[in-house]
């Protein structure tokens, strides 16, 4: 198992790629590296520092049939976790079981949820937006919850993420993401940077697949040990292998 | 007159329970209703009006009777449920057999055995609008406590409905993006089949992929899916 340790969210320097570069290093990293909680931890943090519709954020985990708050920036993002882990139900959920962004325009106008409802509505939230964030394996490894006080200034934010993730073409997110905040044009560019190690990735096990004859489960294990026996990141073993079977 | 009346704190709490996941938008306009119906005093039958893009339709019933005249009013472009919904406001009739405001309809409704209506207007989403539609077989059948009622009733309906047409869209997007994402991963993979056995680049991959697809007319995920299998299986042989 990889060890290597990444330094913490506070002493990252800071700079105008921070966020964006986080998330595109959290996809390259393996689901089970330790190194994974503290890049979400500094995703949290940055999300709430540099998005300017978010009051607050957190991430949740889930591990077997459990569900956890794994980094928050505030105590009040982590009531509004747990309200969904005790009824078993709420965007933060759904967006780790289905692997896409759940948007939550109106929290006041959510009947489907009402644990998660109630105890928003009672802390001034009225706009939420789980995105679901992958690390190496290519699944949603958590869920980062943004909290908004206003609805209006949360729905441009929203739209552009639910068309990041809908592959939408360049022509299409460019006038959602123009007028966006800077911080959040740095999410949408890390989610799409992710996106892109993700593709390098699953490029590579489907090389292993046809060079060993074995599956996508074996290949990712494959891949993992080949990187845990060099420099830690899966991201540059892919992009050998796929470099590298183009020569 | 219905014998099964519900009381309104408990019309209000059911309305507060409907399970969005459970009931399409069509679902949610039935129990609304069925509630309105049971809770407004002096309702013999309840529909609901939506207006989307200028057409006007009723999208749920309690009985024949409401349904044609509703219908009615759809023919001839008047009538209290369109009032209703187009000024979003409350339209009462205490009195159809004496009404003149829409030539035609007060004598059918009272021919039907109708003798009072009520229509109060419904904001759904910025492109649908509504009424709720409550109709009597006695003259002035809905009092003031009957209107302040379906008024309120109509608040909370108004919530669960848009809320509705509001979770449809969302759920319908949702699953869009849960299959997308579920997809790229073994596309990815195919891709990288391709690029390892041809020698070429993740682009001219999905182009290959892409063509084998449009050649046998099968989904690009199912060709994709295809490929990983059987070359992990080619390691067995």
């Amino acid at each position: 198992m990889v060890t290597r340790s990444e330094p913490p969210a506070q002493s990252r320097p800071p700079g105008d790629s921070v966020l964006t570069d986080t998330l595109i290093e959290l996809a390259g990293t393996a689901d089970d590296d330790p190194a994974v909680v503290a890049l979400l931890a500094t995703v949290v943090q940055l999300s709430a520092d540099l998005l300017d519709p978010v009051a607050f954020a957190s991430v949740t985990r889930q591990h077997e049939s459990r569900y956890s708050t794994v980094a928050m920036s505030s105590a009040l993002a982590l009531a509004v976790d747990e309200a969904q882990y005790a009824d078993n139900a709420g965007p933060c959920l759904d967006t780790l079981d289905g692997g896409a962004p759940t948007s939550v325009p109106r929290i006041d106008a959510t009947i489907s949820w009402p644990g998660f409802r109630d105890t928003a509505y009672t802390l001034g939230l009225r706009s939420s937006l789980s995105v679901p964030l992958l690390a190496g394996r290519g699944e949603p490894a958590a869920s980062l919850n943004l909290y908004g006080h206003h609805p209006d200034t949360m729905a441009p934010l929203s739209a552009a993420v639910l068309a990041a993730y809908d592959d939408a073409p360049e022509a299409r997110l460019s006038p959602l993401v123009r007028d966006l905040c800077p911080g959040a044009r740095q999410l949408i560019a890390g989610l799409l940077g992710a996106f892109a190690v993700r593709d390098t990735i699953q490029q590579a096990i489907g090389m292993i697949i046809a060079s060993r004859g074995t599956n996508a489960y074996l290949a990712y294990a494959l891949l993992r040990s080949q990187a845990a026996a060099t420099t830690g990141s899966l991201l540059e073993v892919a992009t050998t292998i796929v470099a590298g079977d183009r020569r | 007159m219905s014998q099964d009346r519900l009381d309104p704190v408990a019309a209000f709490a059911e309305l507060g329970r409907i399970s969005l996941a459970e009931n399409d938008l069509h679902g949610v306009l039935d129990r609304v209703a069925d509630l309105a119906r049971r809770t407004v005093p002096g309702t013999e039958e309840a529909s609901v009006t939506l207006v989307r893009m200028g057409t006007a339709k009723t999208a749920a019933y309690t009985g024949p009777l409401a349904l044609a005249l509703d219908e009615w009013q759809y023919r001839r472009g008047t009538g209290p449920c369109l009032a209703a919904a187009a000024e979003q406001t409350t339209v009462s009739a205490p009195d159809l057999a004496g009404d003149r405001r829409w030539p035609g309809w007060a004598e059918r409704a009272v021919a039907a055995g109708v003798r009072s209506s009520l229509s109060v207007g419904l904001i759904i989403g910025e492109q649908v609008h509504g009424a709720l539609n409550l109709y009597g077989v006695r003259d002035a059948a809905f009092d003031h406590d009957a209107v302040v009622l379906a008024e309120t009733f109509a608040g909370f309906a108004a919530v669960a409905l848009s809320n509705a047409n509001l979770y449809g869209t969302t759920a319908r997007l949702a699953r869009q993006l849960e299959a997308a994402m579920a997809s790229r991963a073994v596309i990815e993979q195919a891709k990288g089949i391709i690029m390892g056995s041809r020698r070429c680049t993740a682009d001219e991959a999905f182009a290959i992929l892409t063509a084998i697809s449009q050649d046998s007319n099968r989904k690009l995920r199912d060709v994709a899916a295809a490929l990983v299998a059987e070359a992990g299986n080619g390691g067995d042989r």
